[in-house]
């Protein structure tokens, strides 16, 4: 008896139990030691009176610890229990777990004796706390659905991420109807599949209570009961408005600034576009002109004919690559093209340029390479990298540039290589610096190589210059398309 | 003008579709036309038989229409043709500068002005 007294002591002890025992008639109230010990206090000093507690409980927590009791004694609950905070000796607060029951009845049947125990949770409270309040400043909440019965639960932060007040009820069909009618069937074929074992996340645009659209990611996992059986579906719910604007003005900004990129090359360009242009329209126009002449003879004619419409193809594909190249890229999705083809179009469409500084170009490029990309922003690469290299051998004696692809590994290696003498160490550190040039004013905008990494880097590529050959050779690697 | 000496045009054009139509457009009895584009070739013909008048593409292999010019007898008149935005003011080593594609009937009112003295 002796010994299972002491061990039940080191239960209570261990378990940071405190216990009280209150007289109802006369408020006499016997905090036992460990009781008053958590507080701080000496059992011997330590008056036995409700007023101790009373005056160590939280004054803004007293009036619901009261209105439990009342309910309790009042017979709506099974037992009495209230959390609330208590003064510590030192002036720190405690969190309480408070529960307790009527011990005895008199023959009135009227409780006299009420008992109950402390147990202290400040641990777990200030968790809690340090939970909610990550959660509001990451915006981020939890959901758990109960699979049998659809109902849900949501923390402080979901609700006020769908604009409603903590605690209303919800359900998965409440919370699908925030979603975009568009969206619907999405996330519900998302539960559906996590229902079926299969986690989930995913970003949607959604309504909230208030009518204001946000953007939220939202996550999603299965939890399994002892037997294995998925009985409910856990998240997290996070808003990402501000990043999403944040995103979609940077977008909205490097679009911009790739597109000007692109109309300054093409300003560049424009003298000798006109010559590539005017130059077969002058076919074009004079062998019409000799068509009326060649009437009687069909020999001539068919020449004139054939002249003609030779000249014509070539005003269309420059004229085609121009309008192309010319287009703004955002919003188109990227699609599988073939290098090749990327690497013809920018050798077409900078031949004026090549040809007036009388270079020649050379390209090896296997035919069975693919990219999954934007492909005009490819061939914006492409161009500003050929351009450089011709202004760059334009006053010496030999004028060749060489653009080679091969896959390397699991990389697609593609190098424009001109036959200049190389790029010095002082010029090489500034290279990919914005408005960076080494043209004569007036002559390049220094945007081309930095907004040419900027855009392999959107593509999961880079851009560097290959320093193991003398001459310059810039070299871009890409993942290749399996 | 028939059984006179005719009138001598040569012109220089990397674009081979040009020479063929300037050739055939204007290539007559009244008229001997030579057409290169090949610029050493064109720089020989005119050292070994001076046209009467020198066409000269602006934007040429290596070298420019206007450099290529300089290299030929300053008496012999010349034309410089370009398909260029940028390359259509008077220029005192040419007649004219004219703006491609030039049409047929252009050429022949340049012709009768030289051939007039007018020019």
């Amino acid at each position: 008896m002796q010994a299972d007294l002491q061990r039940l002591e080191l239960v209570l002890e261990g378990a940071r139990l405190g216990s009280w025992d209150w007289w109802l008639k006369t408020d006499e109230v016997v905090f036992d030691s460990r009781w008053c010990r958590m507080l701080g206090l000496d059992p011997a000093t330590t008056p036995m009176t409700l007023s101790t507690w009373e005056n160590l409980v939280h004054p803004d927590d007293l009036p619901a610890a009261y209105q439990d009791i009342e309910t309790y004694l009042q017979g709506k609950t099974p037992f009495y229990e209230n959390t609330h905070r208590m003064r510590h000796a030192d002036g720190h607060w405690l969190w309480i777990l408070d529960r307790g029951r009527i011990s005895e009845y008199g023959p009135d049947r009227k409780p006299v004796r009420f008992t109950g125990c402390h147990f202290e949770i400040t641990e777990s409270k200030e968790l809690q706390a340090l939970s909610e309040s990550i959660q509001k400043m990451a915006k981020i909440g939890g959901w758990e659905l109960e699979v049998a019965t659809s109902t849900g639960r949501w923390t402080d932060e979901t609700y006020r991420i769908h604009g409603l007040p903590p605690g209303a009820t919800v359900n998965a069909e409440i919370g699908i109807g925030f979603y975009a009618p568009r969206d619907r069937e999405t996330i519900g074929r998302h539960l559906e599949q996590c229902i079926q074992g299969v986690p989930y996340t995913a970003t949607f645009e959604i309504k909230d209570a208030q009518g204001r659209l946000k953007w939220v990611r939202t996550t999603g996992e299965p939890l399994r009961d002892s037997q294995g059986t998925i009985t409910r579906l856990r998240g997290t719910f996070q808003d990402i408005t501000e990043q999403k604007l944040t995103e979609d003005l940077l977008q909205e900004e490097r679009s911009k600034s790739i597109h000007a990129s692109k109309l300054a090359s093409l300003g560049e360009m424009s003298a000798g576009l006109a010559h590539e242009i005017n130059n077969p329209l002058a076919v074009v126009l004079g062998n019409l002109e000799l068509l009326g002449r060649s009437a009687d003879n069909p020999e001539k004619f068919a020449t004139r004919l054939e002249s003609t419409v030779k000249a014509a193809k070539r005003i269309e594909t420059i004229v085609g690559g121009l309008k192309r190249f010319s287009r703004r890229s955002d919003g188109i999705p990227p699609v599988l093209a073939r290098l090749a083809d990327i690497i013809d179009d920018a050798v077409v469409l900078t031949g004026a340029r090549a040809k007036r500084n009388d270079c020649h170009v050379a390209v090896h490029c296997p035919l069975d390479l693919y990219l999954v990309c934007e492909a005009v922003e490819i061939e914006q690469v492409l161009v500003n990298l050929l351009n450089n290299a011709f202004d760059a051998i334009a006053n010496l004696p030999t004028r060749d540039v060489y653009l080679s692809a091969l896959k390397s590994g699991d990389q697609i290696v593609l190098k424009v290589l001109d036959s200049g003498p190389g790029i010095s160490d002082e010029v090489e550190q500034k290279l990919f610096q914005p408005f960076f040039t080494t043209k004569p004013p007036g002559e390049g905008t220094g945007l081309g190589l930095s907004i040419s990494r900027d855009i392999l880097a959107r593509h999961g590529a880079t851009l560097a210059l290959n320093r193991e050959q003398a001459q310059t050779c810039f070299e871009i690697r890409f993942a290749a398309t399996p | 003008m028939a059984g006179s000496v005719p009138f001598r045009v040569y012109y220089l054009d990397d674009e081979e579709g040009l020479l063929e139509v300037f050739q055939e457009a204007f290539d007559d009895d009244d008229r001997e036309v030579k057409v290169f584009s090949n610029v050493e070739a064109a720089l020989d013909a005119v050292r070994s038989q001076p046209p009467d008048l020198m066409v000269l593409d602006y934007r040429l292999p290596g070298a420019s229409g206007e450099e290529i010019a300089r290299q030929m007898d300053p008496a012999i008149p010349k034309v410089l043709v370009s398909g260029d935005f940028l390359c259509c003011d008077d220029h005192p080593a040419f007649v004219r500068v004219l703006a491609k594609p030039v049409p047929v009937a252009e050429y022949l009112a340049l012709f009768a002005l030289l051939q007039s003295g007018q020019l």
